[in-house]
This record gives C-alpha cells, sequence and structure tokens, in this order.
C-alpha cells in the first residue's frame, strides 16, 4: 500500500484515539457528576474515592468501547476516503487487491496513489469540531454543579439541652441502692452497679438529649448482656430441645424465665420485685407443670408400642446438656437435667426387667423428682429477669425514656411481647433488639460525633458510649466468663455497626 | 542469455499491455468522434452500444423508424474496420435467409456439388432490423448465431469470425403482425438501448448534414483486432466485493418470490432478472470503467448500468401499470433501495 494511505491510515487513528478520549473522558465526568449529583439530593453520601472510580471506569469503559468502534481499519479508511472524495472505490479497491499482482491492479494502485496525493492535505470540518466541544462542556458542567451543589442534610429536628441534674443524680443513686437490695449474686450486684456508676459519671458530662439517651441506653444493654451471661437457661434449652420429642422438656426451661423478660412485667420499685420475688415458686411451678405435662406424655405408651425405643431416644437428647459449653459443671440447671437424665437411663438400662406399670411409675416418679429439682433452679434466673426488668424500666422512668427504646437480649422474647398488654409496648414488638448497633435503637435517632460535632445515627457511635463503659468494667472485678461474655457481645455489635476509631476498639 | 531476453520480452509485453490500458479511453473517445461525425446526438446509445461490442454482447435497439439506428451500425462499421451488414426482417423470411443455405453448382469440372451460400449473418456487425417481424422460427434462428457464434447448417458448423455484433431492433409502433420475442431469447440481449426522438437541435443538425450527404463519413480508427484486445483487457479490471455484492443484490432485489427481496419488486415486479443479467452488468461495468479512464468498477458503473441490462430483463405487473410506472422507474427505485449498501 502506497505512503500516502499510510500516512491517511496514521491521521485516522490518531483522530479515534482523540475522539475516543475525549467522548471517554466526558462519559466519565458526566457518570461521576450525576451519581455525587444524584446522592447529594437523596441525602447520601460516599467516600469521594468512588466517586473518582466511576469517573475512570466510565471514562475508560466508554473510551475502550468508543476506540474498537472507531479504529480505523484498512478498509473503514479506504471506504472514508472514496465516499469523502467522490474517488469511485478507487482506494478500496487498491486496498482490496494490495496483496495481488497483475498489470492493471499495477495500473489501478497508481491511479489510486496519485489520486490520493492530489487530496487536499487536511480538511478542517469546522461543523464537526463542534460536536467534540459541546461533548466535554456539557459533562464539565455536570460535574461541576453536582460539586457546588451543597450536600442535603437529613431534616434532624433540633437537639434539647440535657443538664444532668441533682434530681437525677439522686434517681439513679436510688436506684444503685435498690439493685443493693435485690436478692441479685453478689458479682451481678457489683457489675450492675458499676455500670451505672460510670453511666453517672459519663452523664456529667453530656450537654444533650441524644447524647444522653446513647449513654443510657448503651448502659442498660450492658446490664442486660451481663445478666443474661449470668443465665444458663437460654444454652440448656437450645441444646436438649432440637428434637420434636424434647420440645416441650426445653420449653418447661425457657417459659419458666422469659415471662419475666417480657414487657409485660412492669416493675419499676423495689417492692414490686419483691413482691414478685415472693411468688416466684409458685409462678416458675405453674409454668414448669404445663409444659412438663404435655412432655409426659410421649411415654404414655405401652412396652410393646415402643416405650422402650422412645425412652432412649429422649435420653439420647438429653445427654448433651453435660458440656461445659453448655452450662457449668456447679450449674443448678444442668445439675437438675444431668440428675433426670440419670435416672431416665436407670430405667432404660433395666428396662427388661420392669413391667408395663412399674416402668409407667417409676417415669413420673422422676418426672416429679425433676420437676422438684428445676424450679429452684431456674428461680434463680428468672430472678435476674425481673432485675434487668426492673432497672430497664427504672432508668427508662428517671430520664423518661420509652422503655421499649431499651435493649434486651431477643432469645424467645419477641414471641412473649407480641402477646403482652404493656401499653408501652401495644403491638408488643418493640424490644429493642440486641446484637446490631443500629437495630439495639431500632430508631433514626441521631447523636453528636464527638469528634467533629456533626449528627450521626446511633448506630454509627453507640460504640463511643459502650466502650468507655467496657473499659472500666473490663478493668473492674468481674469473673472471667462474664468478661469474655461481653467480649463476645461487642464482637457481635461491631458485626452491625462501623467500627470505632482508636482507643475505642474492640480487645 | 536465454533468460535475460525472455525477462526483456515479458518486461517488453508488460509494458505494451500497459500502454495499452491507458489508451483504452483514447481509443474509445475516437471511435465516439468519428461516428459523431455521422450520428447527431444519442450519446448514450453510442457509448452503450461500444460498450456492448466490446464487452461480447448484443444490443436490442427500440425506437421509431428514421432515428439513425441503420446509420449507426454502418458507422460503426466503417469505424472499427468491420464488414457491416443489414437484414430486414419480415413474416416472410426464413431461417435460411439469415443463415445461408447449402446449394447445388456446377464446378468448373462440370460436376455437381453442394457448396453453402453464407447468409447475411456472416459479418462483424449485423443489423437485424424489425427482429420481431419474423417468424418465431427465423427469430430463433437469429438468436442461435447470437448466442453461439457459428451456424449450423446440416450437421456443418460455420463460425462466425470475431468480433460478431448483432444490434436488433424493435418498432414499438407497429404491434400488428409482430412475434414477440420471449423472455428467454431477450435475455440473450446484453442491452436493451431506447433511441429517444431527437431533439430540435439535434434535428436541425441531422436535417443540415444530411442536406450535404447522405453518405457516412466516419474513419475506421480500429479493427477488429484491436477490439478483441480491449475485450481481454476489459477482462481484468478488479471489481471488490462490496460492489459484487451490490450488484448481486440488485438482480436478487428483482425477484419477488424470495424472502429478502425489495418492497419494489413485491410490488411493482412480476418476473425479475436471471443471473445472466448479473454477468452482464458486470462485463460491461470493466468495460465502461476503462472507457472512462479508470482501472476498477465502482457502484457508478453498476447504477448506469441498471437501466439498459435490466430493462429487458424484468416483467412489471399491473400495480406499476396502475401507478403509471415504467419499467425504467421501477429499476430507478430498486436502484434507490440498494443504495443502502454503498
Amino acid at each position: 500500500m502506497g505512503t500516502e494511505f499510510k500516512k491517511l491510515k496514521k491521521k485516522f487513528l490518531i483522530d479515534a484515539i482523540i475522539k475516543s478520549v475525549i467522548i471517554g473522558v466526558s462519559a466519565g465526568l458526566f457518570a461521576a457528576g450525576a451519581v455525587w449529583l444524584g446522592l447529594k439530593l437523596a441525602e447520601a453520601d460516599i467516600n469521594a474515592g468512588f466517586y473518582v472510580l466511576i469517573g475512570l471506569g466510565v471514562a475508560a469503559a466508554v473510551g475502550g468501547v468508543l476506540f474498537f468502534i472507531l479504529r480505523p481499519s484498512d478498509t473503514k479508511i479506504a471506504k472514508k476516503l472514496d465516499r469523502e472524495n467522490g474517488l469511485n472505490e478507487k482506494i478500496q479497491t487498491m486496498v482490496a487487491f494490495s496483496g495481488s499482482e497483475g498489470e492493471m491492479l499495477e495500473l489501478q494502485r497508481q491511479d489510486a496513489s496519485e489520486k490520493l496525493s492530489a487530496l487536499p492535505k487536511s480538511k478542517f470540518d469546522i461543523k464537526k469540531l463542534w460536536q467534540y466541544i459541546l461533548i466535554p462542556v456539557l459533562a464539565l458542567a455536570v460535574f461541576i454543579t453536582a460539586a457546588v451543589i451543597p450536600q442535603k442534610k437529613p431534616d434532624i429536628p433540633p437537639d434539647i439541652p440535657f443538664e444532668y441534674t441533682e434530681r437525677h443524680k439522686a434517681a439513679v443513686e436510688q436506684l444503685i441502692e435498690d439493685v443493693d437490695k435485690t436478692s441479685l449474686s453478689d458479682t451481678d450486684k457489683s457489675s450492675v452497679t458499676a455500670l451505672l456508676r460510670t453511666m453517672s459519671g459519663n452523664l456529667e458530662k453530656i450537654k444533650t438529649e441524644r447524647e444522653m439517651k446513647a449513654a443510657v441506653i448503651s448502659a442498660v444493654a450492658l446490664i442486660d448482656v451481663i445478666l443474661y451471661t449470668s443465665n444458663s437457661f437460654d444454652n440448656v434449652a437450645f441444646a436438649i430441645g432440637g428434637d420434636e420429642k424434647t420440645e416441650f422438656l426445653s420449653a418447661a426451661i425457657t417459659e419458666g424465665v422469659l415471662f419475666y423478660k417480657a414487657s409485660s412485667v412492669t416493675v419499676t420499685t423495689l417492692e414490686q420485685v419483691e413482691a414478685m420475688e415472693a411468688g416466684l415458686d409458685n409462678s416458675v411451678g405453674e409454668k414448669v407443670d404445663a409444659a412438663m405435662d404435655v412432655f409426659v406424655q410421649q411415654y404414655e405408651i405401652s412396652v410393646s408400642e415402643g416405650l422402650e425405643d422412645i425412652l432412649k431416644e429422649i435420653n439420647g437428647l438429653m445427654a448433651v446438656v453435660s458440656n461445659d459449653k453448655v452450662a457449668a459443671e456447679t450449674d443448678g440447671l444442668r445439675i437438675s437435667v444431668e440428675k433426670f437424665y440419670a435416672a431416665m437411663n436407670g430405667i432404660a438400662e433395666h428396662f427388661s426387667t420392669y413391667d408395663d406399670e412399674t416402668v409407667q411409675t417409676a417415669i413420673k416418679q422422676n418426672i416429679t423428682a425433676y420437676k422438684n429439682e428445676l424450679v429452684p433452679a431456674l428461680v434463680p434466673q428468672s430472678y435476674r429477669c425481673i432485675a434487668d426488668e426492673f432497672v430497664r424500666r427504672r432508668t427508662a422512668q428517671i430520664f423518661n425514656i420509652n422503655a421499649s427504646e431499651l435493649p434486651r437480649q431477643n432469645s424467645g422474647v419477641q414471641e412473649l411481647d407480641e402477646k403482652s398488654d404493656d401499653p408501652e409496648n401495644p403491638d408488643g414488638t418493640e424490644n429493642g433488639g440486641s446484637g446490631k448497633g443500629d437495630s439495639v435503637f431500632g430508631s433514626s435517632e441521631y447523636v453528636y460525633d464527638p469528634d467533629t460535632g456533626e449528627l450521626v445515627p446511633y448506630g454509627k457511635y453507640i460504640n463511643i458510649y459502650y466502650a468507655s463503659m467496657t473499659e472500666q468494667l473490663l478493668n473492674g472485678e468481674l469473673p472471667e466468663n462474664l468478661k469474655e461474655a461481653i467480649k463476645q457481645y461487642f464482637s457481635i455489635l461491631y458485626s452491625g455497626t462501623e467500627e470505632p476509631d482508636g482507643e475505642n476498639k474492640e480487645e | 542469455m536465454e533468460n535475460i531476453g525472455t525477462a526483456e520480452a515479458n518486461s517488453a509485453t508488460q509494458n505494451a499491455n500497459a500502454e495499452k490500458v491507458k489508451t483504452f479511453s483514447k481509443a474509445v473517445a475516437k471511435i465516439k468522434e468519428e461516428i459523431r461525425k455521422d450520428v447527431v446526438g444519442q450519446e448514450d446509445i453510442v457509448d452503450n452500444v461500444i460498450t456492448a461490442i466490446i464487452a461480447g454482447g448484443n444490443v436490442l435497439l427500440e425506437g421509431v423508424p428514421g432515428v439513425g439506428k441503420t446509420r449507426l451500425v454502418r458507422s460503426l462499421g466503417r469505424v472499427l474496420s468491420l464488414p457491416f451488414s443489414r437484414i430486414q426482417f419480415t413474416p416472410d423470411l426464413m431461417p435460411s435467409d439469415v443463415t445461408g443455405t447449402n446449394v447445388i453448382e456446377k464446378d468448373d469440372g462440370g460436376r455437381m456439388k453442394t457448396v453453402f451460400r453464407k447468409g447475411p449473418i456472416f459479418a462483424n456487425l449485423v443489423l437485424a432490423d424489425e427482429i420481431n417481424r419474423a417468424t418465431p422460427k427465423t427469430q430463433a434462428a437469429m438468436l442461435e448465431v447470437m448466442q453461439e457464434h457459428k451456424v449450423t447448417v446440416l450437421n456443418d458448423s460455420y463460425k462466425m469470425q470475431e468480433p460478431f455484433f448483432v444490434l436488433a431492433t424493435e418498432n414499438p409502433i407497429e404491434q400488428d403482425g409482430t412475434y414477440p420475442l420471449p423472455e428467454a431469447q431477450m435475455d440473450r440481449f446484453m442491452f436493451k438501448l431506447l433511441m429517444q426522438f431527437p431533439s430540435t437541435e439535434e434535428l436541425v443538425d441531422i436535417v443540415n448534414m444530411t442536406q450535404i450527404t447522405l453518405e457516412e463519413s466516419a474513419e475506421a480508427v480500429v479493427d477488429g483486432k484491436t477490439i478483441l484486445e480491449m475485450r481481454e483487457l476489459a477482462k481484468q479490471v478488479p471489481v471488490i466485493n462490496d460492489v459484487m455484492k451490490y450488484t448481486v443484490n440488485l438482480i436478487s432485489n428483482t425477484h419477488p418470490e424470495l424472502e429478502h427481496t425489495s418492497e419494489t419488486a413485491k410490488k411493482y415486479i412480476k418476473n425479475g432478472a436471471s443471473p445472466r443479467a448479473a454477468q452482464a452488468i458486470v462485463t460491461c461495468a470493466k468495460v465502461r470503467a476503462l472507457m472512462h479512464g479508470n482501472y476498477n468498477v465502482s457502484y457508478a458503473d453498476i447504477d448506469a448500468l441498471a437501466c439498459p441490462v435490466l430493462r429487458h430483463r424484468i416483467k412489471i405487473n399491473y400495480n406499476a401499470v396502475n401507478d403509471k410506472l415504467s419499467v425504467d422507474d421501477v429499476i430507478n427505485k430498486l436502484l434507490a433501495e440498494n443504495k443502502k449498501l454503498k
């Protein structure tokens, strides 16, 4: 192919590159600007690096695709030259037959080359130039518009100033005193009171309602974790309740306790706590009886109907309770289940020597014995739940917070709450939840970021308040398993929120 | 030494051929210039007739009497230094009147022998006047010669001398007593040309010219051998695939029965053109390209030859008649639809 054609080909290539770059960059600017503008108008925001990435990505993609389309092949160039200069397919013929020999072809090539040489050197088409000016200008306009438009802030109602008054302080002190007077274990008492004192200390520095709520909610959440973790009913019930045959054996454990975590338990005074404590034996006993009455029906079949198999199957399901991961060896609940298991196992081992009536009698005796062990094991755990509710509700009262905003560990409480008559929680579903920072609060409330002074959602900064209390708590005298439980709690919490910066990171 | 000599001879041959290619258009220009001395106007007709001669095809000419058909062919004969003959077709003309026949003669020794007397067809340029007046049998004999370039009489074949060219005429106004040529035989004509009545200025020139003399004054500028060489040269003109596809698509689009045919064909055409049309267009386009000083076939060449090649090969239907469209109008519509392939 002639020199002239090669020169023109180079010119077309440069032209294609320039066009691709201009359009690609324009597309990138437009895309970044459009996304930025859209997010600003939607009151959302992302890291500035993403806009750069979007812009670069779109620029590369559009520029690349455009170059792929525009890239000049010999045939394309030939067609364009013939069409624009009225050369009657001379150049296309020259290109198509470039590798062939022949007199006529040689003459054709010479003729085509002469025509190419005679073409005007450069044609500056001003009509087409405007496209390559207008497009980048438009794109730049979109980008600049996005840049200058101020970020729309969420319409947050003004925060109300807060003062931690003497009245508040006294009320918290009173609460601490009342907690000391409860029948909680010393370890539980010291943990709860420590947390309440830390909360009080934090509140002295707080100036707004939102900050106050954050501090109170985080304290209550931690108290809930500590008291909940001290209970073993959830682990034990979960361990043995995996099968429909032991479903009611598990229910006998949980229903006796969870009732006292529900919103229907509206204790706000020590007297109310003591009143509930007085009737706890009977109350827990009733719930245990109700579930066990259903459980025992499975044994009401004859030997020939498969009683031995049922016995052995249920025993197998109960055996899992003997595991330190389920509960400590000294845990009363674990001990009661183990005793029941051992007794039922005794029947199973000597099954062949018993007749129907003897077996049934032995089973009933064991169940009665189990219930007598179970209720005393569950009562202190139920009491912890009552105390937990007491602290939640009293704290809500002191600071005029809706109790449903204060979190608690779930574990079946939601189902119970749905049946509650609590006027503060008519739907029975706003129990605050647990585990994840933003669902702990379940609302769109905002707090001030102490670093920037800007308003941000709770979920983002609750850990700041958690962290200050946890630090003091973990540095205090607490059993190791409680410290471990708190650490585990935070690991779940942080998985649902942004990690804090610096000292607030989980240990 | 021998190799060098051969190489030099080859080089000399190549240079001579290259010169001939370069002078092709000059030769044609000279032919046209001479013909213009005898034929006034009809530039397109002259161009197309010369194209057909060089391409090796035959031409069907339609025009009223007195527009110069015979004069054109006679003038061509003089310019190309080729023997010319004219056959006036009438209903009583027999095939042997055209091709010739065997006659019995006495030789010098007094013995009777059969001698083949050549008919008027035995010329390089033949004007077959009013071919549609002859009977189908006589037409067939004529058309066989046009196709085969030979005459067969009683198992003896007589080849025509190349270049052999037939220009047949049809008189459009005398339809009574005529035998229209069937499509299969129309297909053997490379072109159908419409000779128009001359314009006023041209008529003035004709009258003035013929007042002086009725004799043709054109002079010979090429010979038959040159025409044959030009024919061979034209075959070498390259055609790119896109132009070939364009041509093939044009012919396919004349067929209404095809699935992906043109809207024009579906609406206005009853019968489409045969593959001979594609062959004819490309062959003639090569000649036309060289005539215009180009060394490749272009879309313009194909477009220019579409009407002459196709007008006698496609049959329009009643819709076209109803819409007052001529065959040429339909062909122009096809060209417009085909344009998107350029």
